[in-house]
């Protein structure tokens, strides 16, 4: 046997070992070569089409795509891929067991001496595409899962706004169904004066940022009941379309409970204002009482004392005073307080007994600070009128406030203080009530020396 | 007798060592937060503990008094929130807050009488202050 003809029939048995399909055609469309994989994916023997005509065993693609790509190898000597994914089931072929058999064919010219042929491959795809198709189905599920079990609506449309989609909640938050929905405008889901605020258009999207906040729209719930709706929007495209996706959070009961927090939070200021409107009137009646009873003594040494006992009270009832005047509750202006406590108490003594220069920064204390606060300061204030000997009382009060904390000085000019005055030590009920209070906010109280005058410092840390 | 005050209202506190020193008794304090009215329970022996509710640095004296009943120190609230007192299972009563000089002395009297076991030789002539509430 020649070596030429070893090698034909070795390339023959080559050919039929292949796990593709080979067929190659002449110039006349007549098969050549059908190899044994053909033969099991058609059931057509070669004996039965060796130089026949293709087209007995595809008499229904005589006129296709496949045709057309034997054509241009055979006329115009180009290759062609038709791949499954772009031109399903080209041939009938099929598996051993009967099902379809999915394939890819490259079909190309051959130059051979007797002419220009075309070489057609098959390649079953069948498992390829099976995978493909279980990853896509376990991916699409996954992602439905979410958006089906998904509490917020979930719907979709195109750039018109026309709806497309919807998920479940989205058909139980607007009460309509999904077949009724699509083909619809969104403005189906949103009250007359939001319907514009959905994305339309590309320029609407373009100029969208994609972490833009949600936007907050009303919504016609079951019954045209108004919703309150939080809307974030993605756009993206699809075979050359682009459409809106939009979550709409229904946040009805937050706004609502949110509202009540607030109407709750107005009622207690109403009521506190009150509250420190009545404790003020009921502080100033007792005041009152102290005074009514100070008019019948005549020049008993009682009267002094009552109408020490009635300044004190009415210094408290002014720290309450300014709380009612005030939206704040939990701190007190005590700047303004102090001003109205120099002008009350210059009132009260007379401009010829008594003169107050008030320096103050800013300031606001707790309100667990300023009755205490308010007494401390009424004790000095009153210090340097009742012992300003024969003058008149020249008294400079200065707040000075930092981040530290602040400091509140009472200086005087009067006739000062006995050498060796301590405070801690001092029995009557003034210092008392100063070195207790200071004690409990948490301050400190100080004598700086003065060369005229006494003077006293409380310094209260923050 | 020796009591210890635990108050944070100064003017208060001061107001009740007044009383107490007028009735003849010895006071340590006031001790405005917890710890201080540890601190001092430990510093000597005492017959009583007078204990507010609401102390200074967020502080609670059913918690002193838990710790001073403990300690062995009988202890009686006076505060202007007697049912969180009550609630505690502490303390001896509680004398509710305004109060006045009779009604502070009178009341720290029972309570001494009380913790000493004396209850049953109460005169009927003197009855409790209105607003003492005695526990148990
Ligand atoms: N600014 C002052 N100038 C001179 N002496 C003062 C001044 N402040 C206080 N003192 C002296 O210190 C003493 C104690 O002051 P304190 O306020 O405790 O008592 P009071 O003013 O006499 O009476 P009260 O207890 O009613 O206030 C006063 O009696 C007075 O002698
Ligand atoms: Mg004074």
């Amino acid at each position: 046997m020649s070596p030429a003809s070893d090698s034909i029939r070795n390339s023959g048995l080559v050919l039929d070992a292949l796990d593709s399909g080979v067929v190659i055609l002449g110039a006349d469309h007549r098969v050549q070569i059908w190899n044994a994989w053909m033969e099991r994916a058609t059931d057509v023997s070669k004996a039965t089409l060796m130089g026949k005509s293709i087209w007995e065993a595809f008499p229904a693609l005589a006129d296709s795509r496949f045709s057309d790509a034997i054509d241009d190898a055979l006329e115009a000597g180009a290759s062609s891929v038709l791949t499954h994914s772009l031109h399903s089931a080209l041939l009938p072929l099929h598996l051993p067991d009967g099902r379809p058999l999915l394939h890819d064919l490259m079909i190309r010219p051959l130059i051979a001496p007797e002419g220009r042929q075309c070489l057609i491959q098959v390649r079953d795809v069948t498992v390829t595409v099976e995978r493909e198709r279980l990853l896509r189905e376990r991916r699409d599920a996954k992602y439905r899962a979410v958006v089906d079990t998904a509490l917020d609506a979930i719907v979709t449309t195109d750039t018109a706004g026309t709806l497309q989609w919807m998920n479940r909640a989205a058909e139980r938050i607007f009460d309509v169904t999904s077949a009724e929905a699509v083909g619809q405008d969104i403005g189906l889901l949103l009250s007359l004066e939001d319907r514009s605020r959905w994305p339309r258009g590309s320029e609407a999207l373009a100029s969208r940022e994609a972490s833009a906040p949600p936007i907050e729209l009303i919504g016609r719930g079951r019954g045209g009941v108004p919703l309150n709706l939080e809307l974030s929007v993605a756009e993206w495209r699809s075979e050359d379309r682009t459409f809106v996706t939009g979550i709409l959070r229904d946040v009805t009961e937050r706004r609502r409970a949110r509202d009540a927090l607030e109407q709750a939070v107005a009622d207690k200021t109403v009521l506190l204002r009150e509250i420190n409107h009545r404790v003020k009137n009921s502080l100033q009646l007792v005041s009152g009482l102290l005074s009514l009873q100070m008019a019948g003594l005549g020049d008993s040494p009682a009267k002094p004392l009552l109408r020490d006992a009635s300044d004190r009270i009415s210094a408290v009832a002014r720290v309450h005073h300014r709380l009612y005047q005030s939206d704040k509750f939990s701190t007190l202006d005590f700047t303004a307080f102090l001003r109205e406590l120099c002008d009350d108490l210059v009132q009260a003594s007379g401009d010829s007994v008594c003169a107050i220069r008030l320096e103050a920064d800013a300031l606001e204390v707790d309100i667990d600070q300023a009755a205490p606060l308010g007494l401390i300061t009424n004790e000095l204030i009153t210090n340097a009128i009742k012992h300003r000997a024969l003058n008149p009382a020249l008294i400079d009060v200065s707040l000075r406030s930092d981040p530290g904390g602040f400091t509140l000085t009472v200086s005087d000019q009067g006739p000062g203080l006995v050498t060796g005055f301590d405070a801690a030590k001092s029995k009557t009920l003034g210092m008392r009530i100063i070195t207790a209070l200071t004690r409990q906010i948490g301050g400190t109280l100080q004598i700086p020396p003065t060369p005229l005058g006494a003077a006293f410092r409380v310094t209260v840390p923050r | 007798m020796n009591i210890l005050l635990v108050e944070d209202e100064a003017l208060i506190a001061m107001e009740q060592q007044l009383y107490l020193e007028e009735a003849g008794h010895s006071v340590t304090g006031p001790a405005t937060h917890a710890a201080a009215a540890l601190t001092m329970a430990a510093s000597r022996r005492h017959d009583l503990a007078l204990v507010d509710v609401h102390l200074a640095r967020d502080t609670n004296g059913i918690m002193v008094a838990r710790e001073l009943t403990g300690m062995g120190v009988p202890c009686l609230f006076v505060t202007s929130h007697p049912e969180e007192a009550q609630a505690s299972g502490y303390g001896l009563g509680c004398l509710i807050k305004p109060f006045s000089q009779e009604e502070l002395t009178r009341s720290v009297e029972l309570a001494l009488e009380i913790a000493a076991g004396r209850q049953a030789a109460l005169a009927p002539a003197s009855a409790p202050p209105r607003n003492l509430l005695l526990f148990g």
